[in-house]
């Protein structure tokens, strides 16, 4: 660790995920791009508000649901950023991509009622 | 007392988001005894009105959109290659996209004493519905102000990024609106959070 460019150790990304998304994935049927798009399908599906931008990335714009969704489909460059977002995330939990995914189906299931006790 | 120069140009509506982030935090600069010698908010952030706010700062603020090697305002680059050299000696804080990763590493060799800021793209809830986001981007220039040096300032903020995404993912926020998206970029964020230059400088 040398005077420039100091970071902490241990807050390092891992793009690793991100090359595997055609392959074939453990824990569930089909690629991990497959999984993760019917995920989010799921997700719009459920969103109290699916063509509402919910993200913001800084350079990139703002992003509903719905164009999260579509953008992954496409493969896009916020497509394939969102999809990184996603497998990076999975090493915030032992299930791994699992994790996020059901992290996903999980909110899906509830949000609703954040809609409307006024979260928006 | 070391003077600040703001740069919160607003040039649509995230870039709008976040130049009220950057003017709540006047008062905590104002309050911790420095002085606010330029604010270029909104059309009033132009390239010439950069140029001339930066030189002789302590600490040039940037709240906007950022690429790699430029921080941006709604024609083009406000800070690049070519004008960083103005920031010498001062700290630069640039809440944005990426542009520590090559703008901040050129800055700090052209004299900019330290930059702190994303090395890739810095990704938060629209409107951050539940105030989250928003108190762990000003983290580290908080800290800065409390006295501690720039590498507790990253440190903090990294921590502040990585609290949200706990907020999102066992906290109070899991399974509400949009959780599984906040606790993904914040978790994305507190990776990105760097600081180029020495981490014991200080305001």
């Amino acid at each position: 660790m040398g005077e420039y460019g100091y970071m902490p150790e241990g807050l390092r990304p891992d793009y690793s995920g991100a090359q595997s998304r055609s392959g074939s994935g453990s824990g569930g049927g089909g690629s991990v791009h497959d999984r993760i798009l019917e995920t989010l399908r799921y997700w719009v599906q459920k969103h109290p508000r699916p063509d509402v931008a919910v993200l913001n990335i800084a350079g990139m714009g703002r992003y509903s649901p719905r164009e999260l969704a579509d953008s992954v489909a496409e493969g896009n460059e916020v497509g394939q950023f969102f999809e990184m977002l996603i497998v990076n995330g999975g090493r915030v939990q032992e299930e791994g991509l699992e994790g996020v995914l059901r992290s996903f189906r999980e909110e899906s299931e509830t949000s609703p009622g954040s809609f409307f006790s006024g979260k928006f | 007392m070391p003077d600040f120069c703001l740069i919160r140009p607003a040039s649509d509506a995230y870039a709008a988001e976040l130049a009220r982030w950057c003017a709540s935090l006047k008062a905590d600069i104002t309050a911790a005894g420095h002085a606010i010698s330029h604010d270029l908010a909104g059309s009033s952030a132009t390239r010439t009105a950069v140029d001339t706010a930066m030189p002789g700062m302590r600490c040039v603020v940037f709240f906007g959109h950022g690429s790699y090697t430029e921080l941006l305002g709604g024609s083009g680059a406000l800070v690049d290659t070519a004008n960083v050299a103005n920031a010498r000696n001062a700290i630069l804080a640039a809440i944005a996209c990426s542009s520590a990763k090559v703008l901040g590493l050129d800055a700090v060799s052209q004299g900019v004493e330290a930059y702190l800021g994303f090395s890739e793209k810095f990704v938060w809830l629209s409107g951050d519905p539940d105030g989250q986001f928003a108190p762990a981007a000003k983290k580290g220039l908080l800290t800065l102000l409390s006295g501690s040096d720039a590498g507790q300032a990253l440190a903090d903020m990294a921590q502040a990024f990585d609290d949200v995404k706990n907020y999102y993912l066992t906290g109070a926020g899991r399974r509400t609106t949009n959780s599984t998206a906040g606790w993904l970029s914040a978790y994305w964020d507190s990776n990105h959070v760097t600081l180029i230059g020495p981490a014991t400088t200080r305001l």
